[in-house]
């Protein structure tokens, strides 16, 4: 197996996972679960690719689909921070929506996915990092990758701070441990929530940016394959801290790149390696909430 | 009186979720210029308004009934089973298999053990999260969203190589033997299929209304900690639970498969697929029996009419999985709760405003 | 002059009127009381003034000008300030960080926020009021004394000018009450104003200037302290002149054979930190066993133990002899084991379900309401109006859903269930918590009752009144071990009160 590729797969494969991390971690956080994300992330592979192709313009593109996923995010917080409606049901409601948006105006304009090979240069997006692209083996899984694979590993540092620096982070974490506390200094509690979703929302946008746009010039409407879910399982698994969940972004991200890579040559049967990432997201949620519940003698679950 | 009113806005609640997302519907047709209640009706009109049409909708709401009542179950108690679309799917191919391997058989020995089969598969698909969740507080939603990805893809490497049917043009499985077929009743759509759905949820209707364990569910699901201090065991309900709910999603594959398919294709469960469907309509009946077969009869009969506005009305039938999403976008929230007087606001209101007019005057 | 008054304010929730056209008149400099019962609607007056709840009528005037609060953050620019009963503290932040909650200190002119100077400005003001506290030490580290000082340095740290604290002893050590009647006097004499909303009458006799009894939601009376006494007060508080004890018949229990047994119960919370340290309990038949002590002491952590949804480390429990260790709740209430949990919201009663579906929970497995997995409706609907007649529960519709009842009656409900099914030992955690005086007074006696008939007794309470009067032996529990155990004839509240901060007279504070 060439190894080069498969840890430069396994960055690339990861980069929409940590960003799809990172934007859910404030939710999470805030104690809003919002398991959106994979309907967002959707979203905005379709909105980002629709919109080039409209637009024939990359940037107006992928602008439209951030301020798209901005919709989606305030629809999702007006059912579940708002009208306090079941998160996990208006989460799903948002994935179902989704897919089947994409699926209903694929029908409409008549078309089984969308394409904009003419208009995107997918071998132009990757940017050759000077100096590094010159150390062997290691040049050739750290550059070339496209602008948001960057973004994503530059966003794991810029919201830690924000978590842990600034005031805002402070309050998500209050409004998440209690509620109470952050109501009777005056902290608008509903506000915090919806600026968490929606940071969830625009990182989603910037991984679905990632995956149809940047990577392959194209929209196929299975294409998220439960990015927006693994990346759930990645926040559970890190309790919502940034450093910690990138970590199992990336691990989840390796897994996804066995796959890949495996399956390149095992012929008809290379469908069952597409299996791991998801067998071994299961495995290491089981062992994390093992180890976290090593110590519990307390019988029962908890409320949710 | 009070029970009376629960009612009432228990409907309510189902119902206005309902008009807001056929309205969102219309104004989606509209945009793509065509007109929305010529598509409704087109809809609706042959699967619930004539005979053949309607049994028809029952033929395919007995799916649905079964996944309405497995999602029903588990999320009453708060316990969210995503993983009935991949236990439905097992089940399906596990009747299938024992359909087609099994060659001369007695009909009605082949039905009982290709449906039993179907219900083992869904049972030890559920198990699997149920155990997690139960012993080590792994969360089921994300363990049983992750299976179902990987169920998918293992049937379907094992439906296009081992168990291919080279003679068919595209991925599926070998026939059923007409053995394990249910046959059409009186020239209608139902099977046999039907009736047995009938008898499932008439013994479920107990399970839920009247049984210990339909207590201990709503128990967990109001107050987990209030249920465990009552001596519930909540680890050993959720297996149950997730088994009870297993089983009843792999009989609605199993049955599908027997009374419509016959054969395992990679559409087997359509978009968004049969379990998601089950979602739908457990919400839309408020996890109620009785909701979840009204709901499942209405929304099989969108489903069955959707076929027909792609032919007669120009617009795609992905606009039902649009309408769907909505709907349960909108069940996720309260319209109306226990505490909201609508009467009472109106009569004030409605008073008030007389008062200051007459003031003014 | 009147720093706070309140005009004809009033609060309903439909038809339910919380507060009826209340006028309070609080003057500057003073400590105010403000007492009557649970329920009598001291909390809904609080919120109002707080800004958590607006009023449906009425008039809030601060410093003579009028007033209208959307949210706590009027109240507190206003200049009033109000320490509440649960704490409204985040665990995982420190002392600083969360007193300077809302109002960081921010690098100039960027989002990030200033540590270091947070640090000094927060000392500065503790320094001031005297308090001790620590400010880099996490919340969720220190005791509940200096929880309740971070509370109140809060308020300070906003500059406040009137300090609302409600039921400010109910979690605290009588050792800790002194401590803090001392600061509250330190802070009058700065300036402040104070109120305290309470129902125990000795701290209101202890501490304030005046008093303000409110009942059923209107004020009956306005006094100085100085010409009255805690009789007085009670009587105008309740309506009637009411003797607060049961009376307890002494009964020579000291012969009777041990029916529940705690044998060295040892067990570990999450992040393997020992809560229980070998507990040895005895209860003997027809006794009442007090287990008192501050809270946060063990005393959850053991009422979990034994009512079976926490498992031990250590130790056996037996019932008659016969081990039960670390069953299953419904095994144990089938082995004769009565439980009153201490949340009757969380663990007791499912307020959404029907009272009908709360009579049997726990014993809806039992032969008489359940045959072959079936529920036996007519049944339990006989059963559930034979215990709300014997047991005198209030309701207004029988087919209705707990959470229509007081907390009195919803506690009469947990009452009737678990003593209708006969026990050999009631575990009883907190039976009066927020009920009203009519209902401790039945439930007490029902205890009694108990007690007389031969059932073993556990009574887990913070309520140190309630353990003197029901309990024969009390023993009690600090940072998660029996300190000591006395006999109730021979102790005193100030005995009990130096146990509970962890002294014995063996010599010093144990660690």
């Amino acid at each position: 197996m060439d190894y080069q590729r498969l840890l430069y797969d396994a960055i690339s494969c990861g980069a929409p996972i940590i960003l799809c991390v990172l934007g859910g971690n404030f939710a999470h956080k805030a104690n809003v679960l919002n398991i959106a994300l994979e309907g967002m992330l959707l979203m905005g592979a379709f909105t980002s690719v629709l919109f080039t192709m409209l637009t024939k313009n990359i940037l107006l593109g992928i602008l439209i689909c951030i301020l798209i996923n901005l919709i989606w995010g305030i629809v999702f917080s007006v059912m579940c921070v708002t009208k306090k409606g079941n998160p996990i049901i208006a989460g799903l409601a948002v994935n179902m929506l989704a897919t089947a948006i994409c699926a209903f105006l694929l029908k409409v304009l008549g078309m089984a996915n969308l394409n904009v090979n003419s208009i995107v240069n997918v071998a132009g997006l990757k940017i050759q990092i000077p100096v590094i692209n010159q150390i062997p083996f290691i040049g050739g899984i750290i550059s070339g990758h496209p602008l948001m694979t960057y973004v994503s590993f530059i966003a794991i540092f810029v919201m830690w701070v924000i978590m842990y620096k600034t005031k805002f982070g402070v309050y998500v974490r209050v409004v998440g441990e209690n509620e109470d506390a952050a109501v009777s200094v005056g902290i608008n509690v509903n506000r915090i929530r919806y600026i968490a979703v929606l940071i969830g929302a625009v990182c989603s946008a910037l991984a679905g940016i990632n995956l149809s746009l940047e990577k392959m010039a194209l929209f196929t409407n299975d294409m998220s394959a439960g990015i927006g879910f693994i990346a759930i399982a990645a926040i559970f698994c890190g309790s919502g801290r940034p450093g910690l969940t990138s970590i199992y972004a990336i691990i989840f991200g390796l897994a996804q790149s066995l796959a890949i890579n495996l399956s390149i040559s095992a012929g008809a049967y290379s469908g069952l390696f597409n299996t791991i990432p998801y067998f071994m997201i299961v495995f290491i949620l089981a062992v994390v909430s093992i180890i976290k519940m090593k110590n519990n003698r307390v019988r029962g679950f908890k409320n949710e | 009186m009070n029970k009376v009113r629960k009612l009432g806005l228990s409907l309510l609640n189902s119902l206005l979720p309902v008009l807001c997302a056929f309205a969102i519907g219309a104004v989606i047709i509209l945009i793509i210029g065509q007109n929305p209640l010529t598509t409704y009706w087109i809809m609706i009109k042959n699967t619930l308004f004539t005979w053949k049409g309607f049994m028809k909708t029952l033929h395919y709401a007995s799916p649905l009934i079964l996944t309405g009542l497995a999602i029903a179950i588990t999320f009453k108690a708060n316990i969210f089973n995503m993983g009935v679309e991949g236990q439905l799917l097992g089940g399906a191919f596990a009747s299938c298999i024992i359909g087609f391997s099994l060659k001369s058989m007695n009909p009605t020995a082949h039905v009982i053990i290709c449906l039993l089969s179907g219900i083992i598969v869904g049972m030890l698909f559920a198990l699997v999260p149920a155990i997690l969740k139960a012993y080590f507080h792994v969360n089921e939603m994300v363990v049983t969203l992750m299976l179902n990805y990987a169920i998918a893809k293992i049937l379907q490497v094992l439906a296009s190589t081992v168990f291919r049917d080279k003679a068919a043009g595209y991925v599926a499985t070998s026939p059923i033997e007409s053995s394990a077929m249910f046959n059409r009743i009186g020239g209608t759509s139902i099977t046999l299929f039907f009736p047995i759905t009938i008898v499932v949820f008439i013994a479920m209707y107990f399970v839920f209304k009247k049984s210990r364990l339909g207590y201990e569910i709503t128990a967990i699901g109001r107050n987990t900690e209030f249920a465990e201090a009552s001596g519930m065991n909540v680890r050993r309900k959720i297996i149950y639970m997730m088994l009870i709910s297993g089983a009843l999603s792999g009989l609605a594959g199993a049955g599908f498969m027997m009374s419509e398919k016959f054969k395992y294709t990679l559409d087997f469960s359509g978009s968004p697929g049969l379990g998601w469907d089950g979602m739908l309509i457990a919400l839309l009946g408020g996890h109620d029996p009785i909701g979840i077969l009204i709901a499942a009869v209405f929304y099989s009969a969108l489903k069955t009419g959707s076929d027909s506005i792609g032919i007669f009305a120009n617009v795609p039938k992905e606009i039902v999985a649009v309408i769907q999403g909505l709907m349960i976008l909108f069940l996720s929230i309260r319209f109306i709760d226990q505490r909201t007087k609508v009467f009472e606001n109106f009569k004030t209101r409605f008073i008030s405003k007389k008062a200051q007019t007459e003031e003014v005057q | 002059m009147n720093i706070i008054e309140t005009v004809n304010i009033t609060k309903k929730y439909g038809d339910f009127v919380a507060n009826d056209a209340i006028n309070l008149a609080v003057s500057e400099g003073e400590i105010k009381a403000i007492v009557g019962e649970n329920g009598a609607g001291k909390t809904t007056l609080m919120n109002m003034l707080y800004g958590l709840i607006a009023p449906t009528s009425g008039k809030l005037l601060v410093g003579g000008k009028e007033v209208k609060f959307s949210s706590p953050l009027d109240a507190i620019n206003s200049g009033l300030g109000m320490v509440h009963q649960h704490f409204k503290l985040v665990p995982s932040l420190t002392v600083c960080e969360n007193i300077l909650l809302g109002i960081e200190v921010l690098k100039n002119k960027t989002p990030f926020i200033d540590a270091k100077k947070q640090y000094e400005k927060v000392q500065a003001v503790v320094d001031k009021f005297k308090f001790d506290l620590n400010v880099r030490d996490r919340v969720e580290d220190i005791s509940i004394g200096q929880k309740q000082r971070v509370e109140i340095m809060k308020m300070l740290y906003r500059n406040v000018n009137i300090l609302i604290l409600d039921e400010p002893t109910a979690v605290l050590t009588p050792q800790e009450v002194d401590e803090l009647t001392i600061s509250l006097k330190e802070l009058k004499a700065q300036g402040k104003t104070i109120i305290i909303i309470t129902h125990k009458l000795g701290e209101v006799m202890q501490l304030s200037d005046s008093v303000t009894i409110i009942k059923r939601g209107k004020v009956v009376g306005e006094v100085k302290t100085k010409d009255t006494n805690e009789r007085k007060l009670a009587q105008m508080m309740v309506g009637r002149d009411v003797v607060l004890s049961v009376k307890k018949e002494e009964i020579d229990n000291s012969g009777n054979p041990v029916v529940y047994k705690l044998e060295n119960i040892s067990t570990k919370n999450i992040f393997g930190k020992e809560v229980l340290s070998d507990i040895n309990l005895e209860v003997k038949e027809g006794e009442v066993l007090g287990i008192a002590g501050v809270e946060g002491n063990g005393q959850s952590e053991l009422l979990k133990v034994v009512t079976g949804l926490m498992t031990t480390t250590k130790g056996n429990i037996t019932l008659n002899g016969k081990e039960i260790t670390n069953w299953w709740p419904a095994n144990i209430r089938d082995a004769g084991v009565g439980m009153i949990h201490e949340d009757r919201y969380a663990q007791g009663l499912c307020q959404n379900m029907t009272i009908k579906e709360n009579m049997i929970a726990g014993y809806h497995y039992c032969g008489d309401v359940c045959s072959r997995g079936f529920l036996r409706s007519q049944v339990i609907s006989k059963k559930r109006d034979r215990l709300i007649k014997d047991y005198d529960i209030r309701v207004a519709d029988a087919e209705g859903e707990v959470s229509q009842l007081s907390g009195g009656n919803a506690q009469k409900i947990i009452i009737a269930r678990e003593f209708d099914s006969k026990p050999k030992v009631l575990i009883a955690a907190q039976p009066t918590r927020g009920v009203d005086v009519g209902s401790i007074e039945f439930i007490h006696n029902k205890i009694l009752d108990l007690r007389k008939q031969g059932v073993g007794v556990l009574l887990i309470s913070s309520e140190l009144s309630e353990i003197m009067s029901l309990s024969d032996r009390i023993a009690v529990m600090y940072k998660g071990k029996i300190i000591g155990v006395v006999n109730q004839k021979d102790t005193s509240t100030t005995e009990l009160g130096l146990l509970m901060a962890g002294i014995t007279d063996k010599g010093g504070k144990q660690e």
